[in-house]
């Protein structure tokens, strides 16, 4: 990644994050109806959680759109700015889970503390529901990681580690599904966006890709 | 082949499968036509930092679709040469 590029990438995940953490915290509250006061580093928490769970939801279907057989016949960025937005939404990614881990370890009545939040298990708040969460985290520094030294450390292994993404999305869907829904309001978003990232997977794979020559490109 | 030699990059459009990585690594030579496949300025390529853009590029591509290589310089034609 270039120099100009990780700024702009900053300057796209730091206003990301402010909108997704403001986005968030009235997503929690609207649906969680959880009672604002001393529940809000919780709730703040929570509406982190939420933020980088869409974020990350919009991540994994734009990647798995970039290389789309339906994204032939409906192209509403061109491919360079898709290219780009996954960057960013990936940065943006990043900066909401690190607002969410945060606002959880800060909050003592959470239960889950610094060792829940990065030992798998060890949290006092549903601790497999947060070992998923864990996990994720782990998995996506490896693949963010390895997307952004491709081509110097890591050569074109970018590619084959970009695969664990899916997982990536699934345990964070699991993570979200156990560890914070408890309103049907919630459900649902989960029952939405899982099922778009899940017929975006599939479809990615059945449809037949239509493979055209570049325009231009050949005599 | 000496470093001072101007080197191109050179995507080879059956090799290529719309991946789109170079034009992350390189967005100031390589873009990416409707189809999502490398559009790549062949040009010479003389910053250092656009040489190691183009070399991670190079080495990040899972199809092995890009190549850096010298540019090819037409040799003078010759002096007695006549034009018709």
């Amino acid at each position: 990644m270039t120099g100009r590029g990780l700024r702009t990438g900053a300057k796209v995940a730091a206003a990301t994050a402010v909108v997704g953490g403001l986005g968030g915290f009235a997503a929690a509250t609207w649906l969680g109806a959880a009672p604002v006061g001393r529940m809000l580093p919780w709730i703040v928490g929570r509406g982190l959680g939420i933020a980088a769970y869409l974020s990350l939801t919009a991540l994994t279907a734009l990647g798995l759109w970039l290389r789309h057989p339906w994204a032939q016949r409906w192209r509403f960025l061109s491919a360079t700015t898709r290219v780009r937005a996954h960057a960013m939404l990936a940065a943006a990614t990043l900066v909401l889970v690190i607002g969410h881990v945060v606002a959880i370890v800060a909050d003592s009545f959470a239960g889950v503390g610094l060792r829940g939040a990065f030992v798998p298990g060890m949290s006092g708040y549903r601790p497999f529901a947060v070992a998923l969460g864990t996990v994720s985290l782990y998995l996506a520094v490896l693949v963010g990681a390895s997307a952004a030294l491709a081509g110097r450390l890591v050569g074109r292994a970018w590619r084959p580690i970009h695969h664990i993404a899916l997982v990536i999305f699934g345990l964070s869907w699991a993570h979200g599904l156990l560890a914070g829904s408890d309103t049907p309001r919630l459900r649902l978003m989960y029952a939405v966006t899982g099922g778009l990232v899940a017929v975006l997977a599939v479809s990615r794979r059945l449809v037949p890709a239509v493979r055209r020559a570049p325009k231009g490109r050949l005599a | 082949m000496t470093d001072q030699q101007p080197m191109s990059l050179v995507a080879d459009m059956v090799k290529c499968d719309g991946h789109g990585i170079c034009a992350w690594l390189f967005p100031a030579r390589v873009e990416l036509d409707d189809w999502g496949y490398a559009w790549v300025d062949p040009a010479p390529i003389e910053l250092p930092g656009q040489l190691r853009a183009a070399r991670a590029a190079v080495r990040a591509c899972p199809r092995r679709a890009l190549t850096l290589m010298p540019m090819r310089v037409p040799a003078p034609a010759p002096a007695h040469t006549v034009a018709r």
